[in-house]
Formats: C-alpha cells, structure tokens, sequence
C-alpha cells in the first residue's frame, strides 16, 4: 500500500469532493481515500499493483474533475511552489472570466432595469426600447449575456456532467437555475420575433448574466481568501533556502539545497538560514527558530548544539555537520504534520459533507415541487420561473462546504505558528471537549534533569573539597543524580580530575579512589554495608526527603563527610500553565512513579491538587482509562517514551516536542517549545476553532433556511415581497465569502485574549 | 480564454449587426398587418374618398373621424388628420383662436392634423396610406405593451389601434394630448365624449391624455 496526496481541478463545493471520493472509492486496490475540499487534495492510500497514478486520474476524470500528478515536486519544485503557482494561475483565470462576466453583465442589467423601472427614467437608446424595437431589446441583452455564459461555461460542463451521473452539486443548481432563465429568455426572444411582443417583459438574460456573475465573484473571493488560510505552510515553506554552502577539503561550494548529505559540513553566515539539521562543529552564534517553535528568544549555539532547518543564524558565522537532510528535517516533517492535519477531516466536517450531500437534490426537489405548486395555483410561467430559479440560486450549499474545512485550515495553521502541531481535524475538535488534562511530572512539568539543590558538609571537609573528590568519583557515571553533581561541581568552575580507579555498586552507588582518597558516594544503604556513621546526617535527610529531593552520602576515607541533595526542577512556565489550564475550568493531574512526598512537594510547587504518585509507567495508561471512565475528556501530557501508551489511551496525547520521537508520533498535539503554557495555549485554539466552524455552519445554514422560504414565495404568499433570483445570487455569494472572511479571523487569534 | 475572448466578441459583433438590421424592427413588419386586419374584418369603418378629397376615412362612431391621405405631397400639413366635434371642448372653455400648431378648427369640428413629409407618392389601401407616416421618421411608429397598442404619433395627439382586435377591449383609440388644452384653460376632465386619462408612456413618463376608445367586438 502507498499513501499518496494528489491536487484535484475543479471543485467547487463539497459534494464536488464527495463526487471525486467516490469515484476514487469504486476502484479496486483502495484502502482509504479522502478529498479535502479546502484544501482541494486527494489523499488516497492504495494497492499499488493494482491502481497508479493514471487510473487514479482517469477515475477523477471520468467523475469531471482534474488530478494533477506530482511529477513536478519529484522533479525538485517544491509542492507549495507547484500549488502556489496552480493557485495564482487559476486566480488570474478567475480575474479575466470574470471581468469579461462583469463587463457584460452590468449593461444587461441596466438595460433590464429601465425596461423593469421605467419609472426610474433610466435613459437607453431609442432603438433598443423595449415598447417600440422588443426584438432589438431582447437581441442585445441575448447578445450580451452569451459571453457572460461563456465565461462561467464550467458551471454547465460540471454542473451537467455530475447531474447525469447522480451527483449533482452546487454548479449543477447555478447549472439549472440560470441555464432555465436563459433557454427561457431565448424562447421569449423566438416568440417576440414571431410577433408576441408581450414576451419582451419575460425576458430573464439579466438574471443568468447577473447570477452568474455574481457566484464568480463569490467563487473568485474564496478562492483568494483560500490562498490565505494555507498562508502558515507557505510561511514555513519559505524558510527553507533553496541552496546551502559546504565545505569540502577546506573549499567552500554552493549547492543546491536537495544535493546536501549527511555529513556534509554546511557553513550559515550571519543572518542566513540553517538549510538542514545538524550540530554544530565550529562557531558561536544565536538561532531564531521562532518559525519553528514560536519561540521568540534567540537560542544560543556552540559546537555539539543541534540546529534545525529554517531557523536563522544570528551574528556569528557557523560550521554545522548535516545530520538530517530532504525529507527527514525537522521543518519538513513539521510541513507534513500540518499538510496531513488541513487534509484529514474532522467528524463535524464529515457530517457537514454528508448534509450538503443530500442537499442539492433535496434542493432540486423543492425547487421542482414549489414551482409546481405555483403553477397548480394558477400563476403565470414567468412567477413560476423565477420561484425555481431563484430557489435552486440562493439553496447553493457551498458556504456550508466551506464552513468546517477552511476553519480548521486556519486554525491548524495558526496552531503551527505558535509552535503547537495538531496533527488532524478530528484531533482539533476533540482538543476543545478537554475536561481533565493529566500532566506527567518529569521532563513535562519538571525540566526532567535533576539539579543538585544542597550540600550538608560533616566534619572538617570544605564544600569545594567533598564536590571536587565526589563529583571526580561520579565523573564516568550516568546516573541521572551523578550527572547532576558532576554539572553542580563544573558551574562552580572545580575542575576535575581522574578518578584513580572506580567501581559501581548496583543500587547503591560508586566506591572510588580518587587522589588516593577512598569515596563513596550513594545511599544509605551503601552507608551502612560501609558502617559509615550517618547519625549526624538524619535531620538534614528528614528535610530534604520531605521536600521531595533524593539524596546522595558522600563518605571520605569511612567518615561521612557531605549529603548531598538534587531535585529535578520545576519548569519556569508550569505553575502559570497550570493556572490557565484552571481559568478554562479544566481539571488539573499530575502522574509519577514518585513517592507521594515527593509527589505532593512537587504538586504544590505549581499549584495541582489531583496527584496521582506511586504510578508505574506501565499504569500510566490505566490511570488515564479510570478517568475516563469517571466521565471525563482526558489529554495527556508527556515526553518520555514511558508515556507512550497513556497518551494513546487519552482521548487527546499532547508530546512535548523536545522530547522522544515515540511521544511525537504517539500524540494527537505537539507542543514544540516544550512549554506547558502550550497546553491551554492548543486547548483555546480548538475553542475558537470550533466556535468559528459552529458560527460558520450557522451563517451558512441561516442563509438557507430564511433564503429558501423567502426564494420559494412563502413569504409573498402572506404578502411579502418576492425574492429576485438576482438577490438570491447575491446572497448566496455573500453567504460563502462571509464564511471564508470569519475562518480568516482566526488568523488574529492571540492567545490572551482567549485564556 | 482567448476561445472564450473570441466567442464573446463574435456574439456581440453578430448581435450588434443583427440590430442594425431592419429584419429585426418587429413592431414595423408586424404593425401594417394588424392595421390591415382590423380594416379587413370592419372594412364599413373605412371610405375611400381618395377620389374626391385625397383621404381614406375611418371612423367608428360617424363623430370621431381618422383621416388618412394618399398622397402625402398633396396634402400638406394634414397628412393625417384627427376630426372630431368641437362643441365638447368650447363647452370646457376652448378658445379656438388661441389653438397652436397641430390643430386646425372649422365651424364645428377641431382638426388634429401632421405633417409626415411628402412621402412615396400615391398609395392605393388606407393601410400603406398610413403607413407612410413613418417611413421617413421611424420614431412616428409606437407599440404599447401594456395596452398592446400599435400606435401613429401626431402633433397633438395619437392613433392607437390593437395589435389583436380579437382580444383585445380597446381596438382603435383616438388621442388627444390633455396638456396644451390645459394650458388653455381647458377643463379637460369634463369634456364630453372624451375619457380623461394618465397614462404611463414607454420612457416611462406619465402623461394626461384624452380617450376616445372603441370595442370593435
């Protein structure tokens, strides 16, 4: 099977991509196939010995629409750049239809304006009059609204195609709607040549020209503000430079970005962008990976510092080995996460496809009965067209297609801004039904390296001493508190020096020599296999036990001669996390294998009441289903690979980007600054995305269900007025650009605001 | 697009030379025959005194006549004449002597008269006799949708006829513009005969006119 992601041509609306989804469905050899209609992408999973690429295109074909393979992008144009350029091409296209629409259709309707106002003494040629030369008068708006026919012909080749095929969409209304008021009119144009002059006031040329015109500008507009919401991919896109500059056998090269291996060593000058990941050989410097992470901070870089792709060099000129290159950078699996996220649906989006599904038939249908039933009361043919016209117009359901996809198209990418990836619809609006979010304690809350926090020093030992023979002693260690001590001795600047021989002892500690001094250095346990003393050292050890730190004895030739104590400290940003993730009515766990001291020290420090201490890694999962059971909407938030299967089992994972690749593809979110406050941070943003798609459905639906009433005359049946198929169109064209503009405004969703 | 460009200018290049041909004038070629058929079907309403005083006369009441000439060279001013009784109007406060162009008054009937020229030469039925109005001013030829009235402007006045006598309730109706008698004191509302009325014109215009309708049934 290969998952692959095609563009598809000439989609309108939703049941456009319901049309493309199904064709492709009917293939044999397909596993999963989903057309995003705001996106305007294919995404097909296949049997490759039995489908390809031109099978696939045939299938679209024959549905009416276009797929347009990725040959390009293997050829090195980059898909943006492809899609970007289709975009632009198909927008200018749009421009000219439609100016040439618009030029037509504007004499057309001041024509029919002073023929249907007379009152308004509108002057027009004397001899296109409507009273003395109505063939004239016809032939001209005839001859004036062909090219405007011309010019949205796709609405028929489409709209026609699909209806015979049983899936009729939204251009199969405009299709049928303005296709009826034109045949009607030229037959109004036959009679009046034939000497029945009454039929110069049943001419409609202006309500095709007019309805026309005004969808292609409704069409144009969401295209353009389309463009728009993918703006955060093509921002992401542009950070990569096209070429980079290596050095080999001491000779600086040029080449193009694709030919960088790993290995290379890439030189960035100050202000230029990193083209691949890697880590640094030689220079210091700043990186700006705001793009990438949202963080703004420059971020210091020296030699062994990793540096990623598309961030920007600050001042000083660095040589970096290329550790990950082409498709496996960060950035660029960044873009994938959020192209794969604006290409899956969310579940709203998908029922939103199925009711504008049956929404154009359903149309057709009342359409068809109201006008009937006009006819049936006895009304004349012209009433009874403009009632079907003006219903199939103002009954498009293309706004409602719009609604969900382009909201979550911008959302995804404002997320992707603020270095929060979502990685799909489904994840989005799932993240805004949060209830309860389970926080593991370490590398999450905490910066999850402990630190050393304490020295006692016993007997006549100075502190410097016991740090220099223990930290020497620890120096080959990787325990987690030896690496701590280690670090606390070098940030007092004690240098080190060799241990003369070192033996661990398996869960206890290290026995060592060093500068022909015997340490020992581990827990008390260690101490008493030793009969080292350790009375002196309770209080101290009560203490700190209580306040959550793990202790280490350091005995110097027998005497106990230092306790030492580290933490894993708390991250600067997790108490105020906390506090927003309370302000949203969210309840607040922390999860460890801590004891319950340790635990609740912890806990208190960042303000959580609901611990959940004493849990081992594979229960962490457990933990997660019990709350869920209990009713609650559970994220989990965690690093390690440990937290794997609960951010699985929750009903959102959120990984902390800087952690493991496990806890990265195992999440639904990736926070990448690494930052709790991107928790609450991705919890607004799917409210406001949600609130925008519900607000967007409603506008949509709105415009329905007053429009369809007002288009069908019930409202003139009780005297009111009677809608124009003209301000049908009108409406209808508001009623996508309105959906399209509010999903924008997420763009300005600023997370203060919302918190 | 330059397929589409190229078809949307052709269609308006056909369109703007089928207007422009006299094919497309429907209220010209169809008018003389609804005339006819109305002359045709009533032919008592006509007489033909061409021999005697040039004018081909209709009338459907004996009071109110239309009189057409042959020869438009003969004729002068009074190609074709609107006659009727003009005791009504002096009864609404006419003063004959005061009447301008387009009306001309004898002892007892007030003339509306035109001038269409010296048209084509003599013309041998009462239809192409009218008809020669407007051949050298097409704009003399008028067609009214909403009464579905073929009509012949004068100085002062109009000849409607209907375009479908069959259907229609008004089949030849005399004009007489209210506006100028007005002017004159006139109290056009009270002038016996003759139905007072605002009507809308195709501009769209609203005009006081004064009726003389007729149901050829």
């Amino acid at each position: 099977m290969v998952e692959k992601s095609y563009p598809v041509t000439g989609m309108t609306c939703s049941a456009c991509a319901a049309h493309v989804q199904k064709a492709v469905l009917k293939l044999d050899g397909i596993d999963a196939c989903e057309v995003n209609i705001a996106t305007e992408k294919l995404n097909v999973t296949y049997n490759e010995a039995v489908q390809n690429f031109g099978t696939l295109k045939k299938a679209v074909k024959n549905a009416g629409y276009g797929l347009i393979s990725d040959q390009k992008t293997a050829r090195g144009i980059k898909t943006g750049d492809l899609e970007s350029a289709q975009r632009d091409h198909e927008i200018r296209h749009m421009r000219i239809r439609l100016m040439v629409a618009a030029l037509f259709s504007l004499p057309v309707l001041y024509i029919a304006m002073s023929h249907m106002f007379p009152g308004l003494g509108l002057p027009i040629p004397y001899f296109m009059g409507s009273h003395d030369f109505p063939l004239v008068f016809a032939l001209v708006q005839f001859g004036l609204t062909v090219p405007v026919v011309i010019a949205g012909i796709r609405f028929y080749t489409r709209g026609f195609k699909t209806l015979i095929k049983g899936s009729p969409n939204m251009d199969t209304l405009i299709a049928i709607g303005t296709g009826s008021a034109f045949l009607y009119s030229i037959f109004a144009t036959v009679k009046i040549y034939l000497g029945n002059f009454a039929f110069a006031q049943s001419l409609y040329f202006e309500s095709a020209a007019v309805v026309i015109t005004l969808v292609m500008l409704g069409k144009y507009l969401e295209t353009a503000s389309k463009g728009r919401t993918s703006e955060a991919i093509k921002k992401l896109m542009q950070l990569k430079p096209t070429t980079a500059t290596i050095e080999k056998d001491g000779i600086e090269r040029e080449i193009p970005l694709d030919e960088v291996c790993i290995g290379d060593v890439v030189i960035v000058r100050p202000g230029a962008s990193f083209p691949v990941d890697g880590i640094v050989v030689d220079g210091i410097s700043t990186a700006d990976e705001s793009m990438l992470t949202g963080e703004s901070l420059p971020v210091e870089k020296q030699p062994e510092s990793e540096v990623t792709g598309g961030s920007i060099n600050g001042e000083g000129l660095i040589k970096f080995r290329a550790t990950r290159v082409g498709n496996d950078t960060a950035l660029s699996k960044i873009i994938k996460l959020v192209e794969d996220a604006q290409s899956k649906k969310a579940p709203i989006a998908k029922l939103a496809d199925i009711v504008s599904g049956w929404f154009v038939p359903v149309v057709l249908v009342i359409a068809l009965v109201s006008a009937l039933a006009w006819a049936a009361a006895g009304k004349d043919f012209n009433f009874v067209l403009t009632i079907f016209v003006s219903i199939l117009v103002i009954a498009c359901p293309c706004a409602l297609g719009l609604a969900t996809p382009t909201a979550i198209m911008v959302g995804t990418g404002k997320g992707a801004e603020l270095g929060i990836l979502i990685k799909s619809g489904e994840a989005l609006e799932t993240t805004h039904k949060i209830s309860a979010v389970v926080l593991d304690k370490t590398g999450t809350i905490t910066e999850g390296k402990p630190k050393l926090t304490d020295i006692r020093i016993y007997g006549d030992s100075s502190e410097t001493e016991a740090l220099l023979l223990c930290a020497s002693a620890e120096r080959g260690s990787e325990h987690p508190i030896a690496r701590a001590i280690v670090e606390g001795a070098q940030s007092r600047q004690i240098a080190l020096v060799s241990p003369d021989n070192f033996k661990a002892v398996p869960g206890r500690g290290i026995d060592s020599t060093v500068s022909g001094k015997r340490v020992l250095a581990g827990n008390l346990k260690l101490m008493i296999e030793n009969n080292i003393d350790t009375e002196m050292s309770e209080s101290d050890a009560g203490k700190f036990a209580a306040s959550g730190r793990t202790l280490m004895y350091v005995a110097i030739d027998g005497q106990l001669t230092a306790l030492m104590a580290a933490a894993d400290t708390v991250k600067h940003s997790s108490r105020e996390a906390i506090g927003k993730l309370k302000k949203l009515g969210i309840s607040v766990y922390m999860i460890t294998g801590d004891n319950k001291n340790t635990a609740d020290a912890i806990a208190k420090e960042v303000g959580i009441e609901n611990v959940l201490s004493d849990v081992m890694p594979r229960d962490k999962a457990g933990e997660v289903k019990r709350l869920q059971a209990a009713g609650e909407k559970v994220a989990m938030v965690g690093d390690g690979i440990n937290d794997a299967p609960a951010l699985v089992q929750a009903d959102i994972g959120m990984a902390i980007g800087t952690g493991t690749d496990v806890a990265v593809e195992s999440a639904d979110v990736v926070l990448m600054r690494g930052d709790l406050n991107e928790v609450p941070a991705a919890i607004a943003l799917s409210r406001a995305t949600i609130r925008n798609i519900k607000q967007n459905l409603f506008w949509a639906f709105i415009f329905n269900l007053i429009g369809i009433p007002f288009a069908a005359g019930v409202v003139y049946l009780f005297g009111g007025p009677l809608l124009s198929p003209i301000f049908a169109g009108a409406a209808m064209a508001f009623s996508s650009v309105s959906v399209v503009s509010n999903a924008l405004r997420l763009r300005n969703f600023k997370i203060k605001q919302n918190i | 697009m330059k397929k589409t460009l190229l078809i949307a200018s052709m269609t308006v290049l056909t369109t703007v030379i089928l207007t422009g041909c006299k094919g497309t004038d429907v209220v010209l070629q169809y008018s003389p025959d609804s005339f006819q058929s109305i002359v045709n079907q009533y032919p008592d309403l006509v007489a033909d005194n061409t021999m005697t005083d040039h004018y081909y006369s209709l009338t459907v009441d004996g009071e109110t006549t239309l009189q057409i000439s042959h020869d438009y060279e003969l004729t002068g001013t009074g190609d074709i004449e609107i006659q009727t009784p003009l005791k009504p109007f002096t009864d609404a406060g006419l003063d004959p002597a005061k009447l301008g162009a387009g009306y001309q008054t004898t002892d007892d009937m007030l003339v509306l008269t035109a001038d269409y020229g010296n048209g084509d030469g003599m013309k041998d039925t009462v239809t192409d006799s009218l008809f020669e109005s407007v051949k050298s001013d097409r704009s003399m030829l008028t067609y009214h949708q909403e009464l579905d009235h073929y009509g012949i402007k004068m100085t002062a006045g109009k000849i409607e006829w209907a375009k479908d006598y069959k259907t229609n309730d008004k089949d030849i109706v005399f004009v007489i513009k209210a506006q100028p008698l007005t002017d004159l004191g006139v109290d056009v509302k009270n002038i016996s005969g003759w139905t007072f009325a605002t009507v809308q014109e195709a501009d769209g215009r609203n005009v006081d006119v004064l009726l003389k309708a007729y149901d050829l049934g």
